[in-house]
């Protein structure tokens, strides 16, 4: 390369380095100057977030804390059937082949079951089994909510909250140490038969005693709590 | 000489344009944060429900012949609530690798309580001598205790602190914070 070419290109080189110097110059100037100026480049993020968003977020903070455990203990048979349940008409109904009722039905296999393990509910009886069973009811994060669920006015916010479910339910298995009533002999088949009969009884009485209602409840109260922390007058809940 | 200064001049620049483009993670202030806190540990973080049964058996016999047999069976709701007791205090700590230290006293059980309204008696059998509302009461105090350390049994405190340290590091997470550590100070014997 000739020297009269090195000059011009050395030129060209020093008036581009000018024109990007200003341009970086002019820039900043306006970044320092003007409140919310941005220099956002692809390769830096900068993510600013709705305030929907933010309330998804800090929503997710107290999903699990909802979470309630119900330890209920039911008595078999006393908690399964009616006490004004008449249960000499019942047999009677079975004997003549009458028309029964699925309630009916049920009641009677309540009867064999429980003749079976030596309780003849006929009389009064004092004999009984008492069953613990573990239900866990919370929110269903699975529908959990989207940002289309929050409605925002002004300082308000309108949340619909997800369905709380029983999340768990187990039947423990009690031991001598454990069980602190007097002992009934039940065989392992005839214990199972029992325990599948109660369970789906189970769940429905714990949920007609509030479980999800007090899941639900607890949920509402952590929400509110970090909302109004976070500067939100007033939250109301929808279903 | 004029180029190495404008080539100077150019990378200084340059190195203030990128760092003028980083986002600075939000600050936060301490006395803010600790409201937050409190605001979300007044409420317990873990709540047992209990439907407990009780049952009083009592039979006496004098040379052989029962004199006395007593049976009462029924049913009572009680909640038991674990967490943190606030008045014990909260520290937060700045950690020179940028990080936080959360100091709280250990999690410990906040509240027992008998839903008398919910009473459901089963049967009872007073032969030889009556069942008094006293008998009922002395029960549920029992049973209280009992279901305390069964609650316990059922890590009711351990559950309440893992609940308490996720909260605690999602709320800083939202400050861009997410080296949080813990110290737990234990309960006083009292």
């Amino acid at each position: 390369m000739s020297g009269k070419l090195k000059k011009r290109f050395m030129k060209k080189i020093i008036i581009i380095a000018i024109f990007l110097l200003f341009i970086l110059t002019a820039a900043l100037v306006l970044k320092f100057i003007i409140p919310g100026f941005s220099l956002s480049i692809p390769f830096v993020y900068n993510t600013r977030s709705s305030s929907s968003d933010i309330i998804l977020k800090e929503i997710n903070k107290v999903s699990t804390l909802s979470t309630v455990e119900y330890i209920y203990k039911s008595v078999f048979p006393f908690d399964f059937y009616e006490k004004d349940t008449d249960w000499r008409i019942l047999l009677s109904k079975r004997t003549k082949g009458d028309k029964l009722t699925k309630l009916e039905i049920e009641n009677l296999w309540l009867f064999d079951e429980c003749q079976t393990i030596g309780i003849n509910l006929i009389y009064q009886t004092y004999d009984f089994v008492v069953i613990t069973s573990i239900v866990e009811a919370g929110m269903n994060i699975g529908e959990f909510i989207d940002p289309e669920d929050i409605k925002i006015e002004g300082k308000s916010v309108t949340l619909r909250m997800p369905e709380t479910i029983i999340t768990n339910f187990t039947i423990e298995d009690s031991d001598s140490t454990s069980y602190n009533y007097p002992d009934l002999n039940v065989d392992p088949l005839n214990w199972k038969k029992i325990t599948n009969y109660v369970e789906e009884k189970i769940k429905l009485k714990v949920i007609e005693d509030g479980v999800l209602k007090t899941a639900e409840k607890r949920g509402q109260d952590f929400i509110e709590s970090i909302l109004i922390d976070s500067g939100w007058d007033n939250i109301i809940f929808v279903q | 000489m004029k180029q190495k200064i404008l080539y100077k001049y150019f990378l200084i620049l340059f190195q203030i344009f990128l760092l003028s483009t980083c986002e600075q993670s939000t600050s936060f202030s301490k006395p803010v944060i600790e409201n937050q806190i409190r605001g979300l540990l007044n409420l317990p973080t873990v709540e047992f429900v209990y439907r407990d049964i009780i049952y009083v058996g009592q039979e006496a016999r004098f040379f052989g012949i029962k004199h006395l047999d007593k049976k009462l069976l029924f049913s009572v709701d009680l909640i038991i609530d674990a967490g943190i007791d606030l008045t014990k205090g909260i520290e937060i700590r700045n950690l020179q690798d940028g990080g936080i230290q959360i100091s709280l006293s250990e999690p410990e059980i906040l509240k027992v309580d008998a839903d008398e309204g919910s009473i459901h008696q089963f049967f009872v059998k007073e032969w030889g001598g009556k069942v008094s509302r006293l008998d009922y009461y002395d029960e549920i105090v029992k049973s209280k205790n009992s279901i305390k350390i069964d609650a316990v049994e059922r890590n009711i405190l351990l559950k309440a602190k893992k609940n308490t340290e996720d909260i605690i590091i999602k709320l800083f997470s939202v400050y861009g914070i997410t080296n949080v550590s813990f110290m737990w100070r234990a309960l006083s014997v009292r």
